[in-house]
């Protein structure tokens, strides 16, 4: 699928502010599961723009303003195509040789360690319980791309996604004290677990098809679609696979209505936006807008 | 209990060749190597000429120039700050004993071998590191080694910094064993101090006791600045007949803020603050009265986690915004380059060794101390149960913090120690403890044996230069084997004999 996108932010001081540096993670990948076709970057005030990749893989701009200025503008579109229609469209590996496999990636790539290893406040170690809810075990007979998708699900079942919740609510047990989290917190919960199991899982960014922010059936006639936002979810490392998106918040494997923006230990490694500036000190106001769009295949 | 003999007492023992008599040692210790006497008690060869200028002029002499020396320190402002629980910093006159550390020219072929080679090989580890990681898919070094290690920066994976050198100040501490082998005990690789200390230390001695150098042919330390200067200039993107440098320091409150307006002041170079500088497409400049100059080369001060916000700690207001994209941009050359800390991580020490024999096919001139790693089992089992026969270290500290000395340690804090271990192994490393080798300090009117240690300097330019000399680093309090300046230790001028 093709989709254009476009996203704009405007950053307001309520004092001038000057040697404004700002880095920005809002491009889309582009590897085997989608392509990055087109991308164009605007700044108001003008400013050079340069890109680069972050250790990750991510590919970041960065842009100075260093004049006096009260606001800052800039708007990414970008167009893409997905091609991952199908998520377990790859080759199975016997339940047996999963370890192997996994083992091997990591020896072949050490930096998969880094999605291994990395625990912190966003993806603490995981007790046998919380909150009464038993934590799941990797089971040996079972394959492991099932038993994600089950922790998954057993993620929805105990903290709902809920989409107005804006902020995460980040650490345990304050998640499940809640009740209720947002897309990120479901997705650090899941890598918590997939890292408990010795299992490669990283924190995704990224941009979905406008269809998911549609009225649910739930919904009474005549409400608006949601307004659009990024989107986080969890890669896992599955053998035979590669890395598969997993979404705890929607239930769902990624596919091609998911397009990645940036990849991390935890959220603290995709931030969107980074800023530093001289000012009076008064935090900036944000306002942002994302708008995902399909794009009807061209005819042949 | 170190030795102690009245200088007096020394004269006369020495004098009637009374080897021996002088119980050195508490029983059942390892002797520890002494740098100034034999065997039996007569000073070795070399510092023979010190030694009877010493017996000539007496003790009266001896005193007056010691206060004469600490008198130009304090005059000079030569000083350092001691933090001690949170408190506000002190500042002190830089703590010197006015009797030399002498190391002959053979002992210090091996070590500048040793330093050169160790060096080569940390950075090849390095490059590799932060690119094809061939060391860790090979499996001589744990990839978990590396990838919990607090100082492995990711972000600066596959940035090649100029002439692939990270490491372009080493500081690399040795000690001499029982039997006077130099071992090397730490490496430092990030931001290391002292070279000021080092250069102060001669140009004291040599106006104190201008006899001494009389009856020796030592070796210059004194030319470090220009050799650094040189080092630096060789980095600079625009070539080194334009480069502009800066030394980027933390400000007046770090500890170190006199070595960093001192080494300025020697190269004839700016001392700037973050503030002074900033960077506009990827290029970094200084703010001058006459507009921005553009930098080339920042001999960097502060540690990676405060020098770039954009990057690291977003709360730093040490750093300088975008610099690290101007480093990848390739327009500025930081020095040393951002990452190198995970090379001397004290965890990853005990796999230098290896890391030498990987990468240049040679063995390892200068032998480590053995270390125990408590993210092992065995080993962490061993250290627990015997705690007071260790040094135990925090991985990713250094200046003596973080430390558990266990021979002179209390039951508390072997407790507390044990309790931090088994929250994080990988944070501690244990050490058994080396009778650090002694030398004589003229102390209060008397000449008292105490422990000392020898950080040299190497410089990583066009070559590798190991600075002939370094900072003799010596545990003032007896019996003491911390050395380190933050936790009261003092310094010695050293000498290298030309020949």
């Amino acid at each position: 699928m093709r989709y254009q996108i476009e996203r704009v932010c405007r950053i307001h001081f309520a004092a001038p502010a000057r040697e404004h540096h700002v880095q920005i993670r809002l491009a889309p990948w582009d590897d085997e599961s989608q392509s990055l076709l087109q991308i164009q970057l605007s700044v108001a005030p003008d400013a050079g723009v340069a890109a680069c990749r972050d250790g990750f893989g991510n590919l970041s701009h960065h842009f100075a303003v260093m004049g006096a200025h009260r606001e800052l503008a800039f708007k990414m579109r970008a167009e893409v195509e997905t091609l991952r229609s199908n998520p377990f469209d790859f080759p199975v590996i016997a339940q047996a040789r999963e370890r192997a496999w996994i083992d091997e990636a990591l020896h072949q790539a050490p930096r998969l360690w880094d999605f291994v290893l990395h625990q912190g406040p966003l993806t603490p170690v995981l007790p046998e319980q919380i909150c009464g809810h038993r934590v799941p075990i990797l089971r040996e007979d079972r394959p492991l791309l099932d038993q994600v998708q089950e922790a998954s699900a057993w993620i929805q079942s105990v903290t709902p996604f809920d989409p107005e919740v804006e902020l995460p609510v980040a650490a345990l047990p304050g998640l499940f004290d809640a009740g209720r989290g947002c897309a990120a917190d479901l997705a650090h919960l899941l890598i918590a677990l997939m890292r408990q199991w010795s299992i490669p899982a990283r924190f995704v960014s990224g941009y979905l098809d406008a269809s998911y922010f549609d009225p649910d059936d739930e919904d009474p006639p005549g409400t608006q679609p949601r307004e659009q936002r990024l989107h986080h979810w969890a890669e896992v490392l599955i053998p035979g696979g590669g890395w598969r998106g997993v979404d705890p918040a929607m239930g769902l494997l990624a596919d091609a209505t998911y397009m990645r923006v940036a990849v991390g230990r935890d959220a603290g490694d995709v931030q969107p936006l980074r800023q530093t500036c001289r000012s009076d000190g008064s935090v900036p106001e944000l306002e942002e807008t994302l708008a995902v769009t399909p794009i009807e295949p061209r005819p042949e | 209990m170190g030795h102690v003999v009245g200088f007096t007492e020394m004269l006369r023992q020495f004098q009637s060749g009374g080897a021996g008599q002088i119980q050195m040692q508490r029983a059942g210790q390892a002797m520890a190597y002494h740098e100034f006497y034999q065997d039996d008690f007569r000073p070795r060869d070399h510092y023979l000429p010190m030694w009877e200028h010493i017996q000539t002029t007496g003790q009266q002499i001896l005193g007056a120039k010691a206060r004469d020396a600490h008198l130009t320190l304090h005059t000079e402002g030569v000083t350092f700050t001691v933090y001690a629980n949170d408190e506000e910093g002190i500042e002190r006159v830089w703590p010197f004993d006015i009797l030399p550390r002498i190391i002959t020219a053979i002992e210090w072929a091996q070590i500048e071998a040793g330093l050169k080679q160790r060096i080569r090989a940390l950075n090849l580890f390095l490059k590799d590191l932060y690119h094809g990681q061939r060391i860790l898919k090979d499996g001589v070094v744990p990839p978990e080694l590396i990838y919990r290690g607090k100082d492995f920066r990711r972000e600066i994976m596959d940035i090649t910094p100029p002439h692939d050198i990270y490491t372009h100040i080493s500081g690399v501490d040795l000690i001499r064993d029982e039997d006077g082998r130099y071992l090397v005990l730490e490496d430092n690789l990030r931001t290391p101090s002292g070279v000021s200390y080092m250069i102060e230390n001669r140009i004291v001695e040599r106006r104190i006791l201008p006899e001494f150098f009389a009856r020796y042919r030592v070796r210059r330390v004194e030319h470090y600045p220009a050799l650094l200067l040189q080092a630096l200039r060789h980095l600079s993107p625009r070539g080194a007949e334009d480069a502009t440098i800066v030394v980027l320091t933390p400000g007046i409150f770090n500890s170190a803020y006199f070595e960093h307006t001192f080494l300025a002041k020697e190269m004839g170079v700016e001392l700037a603050e973050g503030r002074d500088l900033v960077c506009k497409n990827d290029k970094v400049y200084l703010k001058t009265t006459q507009g921005l100059r553009q930098v080339d080369v920042v001999y960097r001060r502060v540690d990676d986690d405060f020098l770039d916000p954009l990057v690291f700690r977003s709360d730093s207001e040490l750093g300088v915004a975008g610099i690290i994209n101007a480093w990848r941009a390739g327009n500025v050359a930081l020095a040393n380059a951002p990452g190198a800390g995970i090379a001397d991580d004290k965890a990853v020490y005990a796999y230098v060794p290896d890391i030498i024999r990987y990468y240049l096919g040679e063995s390892p001139i200068l032998p480590s101390v053995p270390t125990y790693q408590m993210t092992d089992h065995q080993d962490r089992l061993y250290v627990l149960d015997n705690m007071e026969k260790m040094v135990i270290k925090a991985v990713a500290e250094s200046g003596g913090y973080g430390m558990l000395m266990g021979p002179s340690s209390t039951t508390a804090q072997r407790a507390e120690f044990a309790r931090k271990i088994e929250e994080n192994p990988r944070n501690y490393i244990a050490q058994p403890v080396i009778q650090l080798s002694r030398h004589i300090c003229y102390l209060d009117g008397e000449l008292e044996s105490r422990h000392l240690d020898l950080r040299p300097f190497s410089i990583y330019g066009s070559d590798i230069e190991v600075v002939p000399g370094g900072l003799t680093r010596v545990a003032m309090t007896k019996g003491s084997l911390v050395v380190n300046s933050s936790q009261g230790g003092g310094s010695k001028d050293t000498w290298v004999l030309a020949d």
